[in-house]
């Protein structure tokens, strides 16, 4: 691939969006109207059907998956290309999907050929929503310990169990799924892969409410559920290996779209407005602005450490600032919100339009989810600075 | 930063680590006094730090204050005492005028400068108890600065002081002209009390900086000693994880006891803010932004708390050799908290970035 047909294809792609980014599609995309597509995907916005389908149409949604596949085979340099385009008007994702970030990538590297045919053009279209289901109630930092099984009755695979902290089970058409096909207490080592219809009998969904109120998140229950022999993915007992490559490509492309909290409104704003000023400015509680200003420097300081987290990821040195970043991440979140409560006092615990106590609790989950803090702790010992297991 | 750039620092901080490996390594052995100082001094000049910074049309190497703040880490992880940030920030000051014999002293390091700043205990640019008096000859100044690092061994002072009831000044003194004390501080440095009484300077003492420029000098000095925090906070964290893998009780390695491997993280993750603050200080500093002040008292507040937490816990991870004089983890306590009061704490950078962000 030549620079000058690089460039040509820029120019392709700057006019192909010219005509076919819809104008909505140029603006900030509320939550309602995030594109997850599926079976049951329902725009409330027009424009977002229409923006998703066109891109479909181009393979842009998985530019870099091979054509067969539903991407559009582009080379890394084209893919970068085509993100820049997108990047500079501003143009919204055209679709949010597990499938595309996660599931499929490891079955371009696992499936088999049939798989990869069967699985990848429905994740590529839009047309299929995926869930992942790991957790379990009695398997959550400890997921190796999970204990779903999957019993081979010969054409089929007989699955019992239940997964829990599913995001959006309830609106997934699909489920890729960690169960037992070892001995049981065998570990990471009989662990499988398998990917589950959710519209199967023998599955059972329900939505989950936090304390901040309701939560994408759901248990699962698989009750004599009949899998499919061929909807096993990789070597039997080989799941944990694909797991973990799955979790990588989350780390690198979930950072990308960012589920982050909001802390763009400034506790000090807040406190200026509730609390008043001083003749000079200055928030008129002493006390409460010096710790306000501790934030604001520690706030600063974790923005500053993310930008240089996400370089070293950019010019490929292993993540090795990613359980830091995690970890501040969730403290930071978790410290900002409480500031803000406690700078409102009881007006800041009314359920309300501007959510500061659904915000403020919901953050309470940042040192818990996806590896909680004190994991990251572990990590960051053993792996950073080399302290010793028992 | 080009790539070129990037080598040369890599190259640059590589060679100060061997040399202080080689001459000023902390250790139960190293000497202390002005003695070995001056050796260093002369050692480290030879070397051409003191022109690290300096930009190269006047003869230095043109490094910028990252070049700068790579050499005060490798100096910091060692509580190497230097007369670094003083030199650089009067070669700073004198910049202006390109040239002179004293600017081309400071990049040899024939001088050794001391920053006489506070006139007590606290910083406090508030008012400026040392004043300078316009007079036919020159100046008189009068007044007095306390503990002075350094100010036993250097051959000059840059003394902040009130002009004529006006603005604040900095002005070049040479140091024995004045009546200096040494005060013994609980690191055994070198510390001075400095008085003046009408002491008599000519007109060319007083440096051409107004109160912005002086405000951007003291923020230079403080995001150096926040690189030098920095080395200190790196290498205690390295000497505690060092002695967790090593110290046995209870028949393993006390670091596998998963309440100190939090502890060791939690100060890794604090270093690693530190960093951050410390890299984007000097950055700004090389790219000459306006907005220097808020980065700098960042860089010094996360610093100065990084350094205070890891300080702390040297002595305490290390048991009850942590509490000897012989052992190192008592000389980074006392160093941390005399850093961390010097050009501010992290308490008064709170409130000066708060002010700056307009709360």
């Amino acid at each position: 691939m030549s620079v000058e047909a690089d460039a040509a294809f820029r120019d392709e792609v700057a006019q192909w969006l010219a005509a076919n980014l819809p104008p909505k599609m140029r603006t900030p995309m509320p939550e309602p109207e995030i594109p997850w597509g599926g079976r049951n995907a329902r725009f409330a916005e027009p424009e977002t059907g229409l923006w998703l389908q066109r891109m479909v149409e181009r393979g842009w949604t998985a530019p870099q998956w091979p054509r067969e596949y539903g991407g559009a085979g582009l080379s890394i340099e084209r893919a970068e290309i085509l993100k820049e385009e997108l990047k500079r008007l501003n143009a919204r994702p055209a679709l949010f999907s597990f499938g595309l970030w996660m599931l499929g990538p490891v079955l371009l590297e696992y499936a088999s050929e049939e798989q990869r045919r069967r699985f990848l053009p429905p994740i590529a279209r839009g047309e299929i929503r995926w869930a992942q289901g790991y957790s379990e109630p009695e398997a959550g930092s400890d997921l190796a310990s999970l204990r779903t099984r999957a019993d081979d009755r010969g054409d089929h695979w007989l699955v019992n169990g239940q997964k829990i902290w599913t995001s959006y089970a309830d609106e997934a058409d699909w489920m890729f799924c960690l169960v037992r096909t070892g001995a049981a207490g065998s570990g990471h080592a009989g662990i499988s892969f398998l990917l589950l219809d959710l519209q199967s009998p023998g599955i059972t969904i329900r939505p989950i409410r936090l304390i901040s109120g309701s939560s994408p998140f759901c248990e699962v229950f698989f009750d004599d559920l009949r899998v499919p022999k061929e909807n096993l993915v990789g070597r039997l007992n080989g799941g944990w290996e694909i797991a973990k490559k799955l979790l990588q490509y989350e780390r690198q492309n979930v950072s990308a779209v960012g589920f982050g909290g909001d802390t763009s409104t400034r506790v000090e704003d807040i406190a200026k407005r509730s609390i008043g000023t001083t003749a000079d400015g200055a928030i008129a509680d002493p006390e409460l602005r010096a710790r306000i200003a501790r934030h604001a420097l520690h706030d600063k300081a974790v923005q500053l450490t993310l930008q240089r987290a996400q370089r070293e990821t950019d010019s490929g040195r292993a993540g090795a600032l990613s359980s830091i970043v995690k970890y501040l991440a969730a403290r930071n979140n978790q410290a900002h919100h409480e500031l803000v409560i406690e700078t409102l006092g009881l007006d800041g615990l009314r359920w309300s339009e501007s959510g500061e106590a659904q915000a403020w609790l919901r953050s309470k989950g940042n040192s818990i989810e996806g590896g909680t803090s004190e994991i990251n702790l572990n990590v960051i010992a053993r792996r950073i600075l080399g302290l010793p297991s028992k | 930063m080009s790539d070129a750039n990037r080598e040369e620092l890599d190259l640059l901080q590589r060679s100060a680590r061997e040399w202080i490996a080689d001459c000023a390594a902390l250790g139960p052995d190293r000497g202390q006094g002005l003695e070995i100082e001056r050796q260093w001094h002369r050692q480290i000049a030879e070397m051409g730090w003191f022109g690290v910074a300096v930009a190269s049309e006047v003869g230095g190497a043109g490094l910028g204050w990252t070049g700068l703040g790579i050499l005060l880490h490798e100096l910091g992880r060692e509580l190497v005492p230097t007369a670094l940030i003083a030199n650089s920030v009067l070669a700073e000051a004198l910049k202006a005028l390109r040239s002179g014999p004293l600017l081309s002293e400071l990049i040899d390091g024939r001088v050794t400068v001391a920053l006489a700043i506070d006139g007590g205990g606290r910083h406090d640019l508030g008012s400026l108890s040392t004043r300078a008096i316009r007079a036919a000859d020159g100046w008189h100044l009068s007044g007095r600065k306390r503990y002075v690092p350094g100010g036993m061994g250097a051959t000059h002072l840059l003394v902040l002081a009130d002009a004529e009831g006006e603005e604040p000044a900095l002005f070049i003194v040479e140091a024995q002209a004045t009546q200096r004390d040494v005060v013994a501080m609980v690191d055994g440095g070198d510390w001075a009390n400095v008085a003046f009484d009408a002491l008599v300077l000519p007109a060319s003492a007083k440096l051409p900086t107004d109160a912005t420029a002086i405000e951007r000098l003291l923020d230079i000095a403080r995001i150096a000693t926040a690189a030098q925090m920095l080395g200190a906070s790196e290498r205690a964290l390295e000497i505690s994880v060092e002695y967790l893998k090593l110290r046995r009780q209870f028949e393993q390695p006390i670091g596998a006891f998963q309440a100190l491997q939090h502890r060791a993280a939690r100060m890794c993750v604090e270093i690693e803010l530190a960093r951050s603050c410390v890299e984007a200080a000097l950055a700004a500093a090389d790219a000459g932004t306006a907005q220097l002040a808020p980065l700098a008292s960042l860089a010094k507040a996360i610093g100065g708390e990084t350094l205070h937490l890891v300080s702390n816990e040297i002595v305490q991870l290390h048991g009850g050799i942590g509490m000897t004089e012989d052992h190192v983890a008592g000389r980074y306590l006392k160093h941390a908290r005399l850093v961390e009061a010097r050009f501010g704490n992290a308490a008064w950078h709170a409130d000066r970035y708060a002010r700056l962000s307009g709360f």
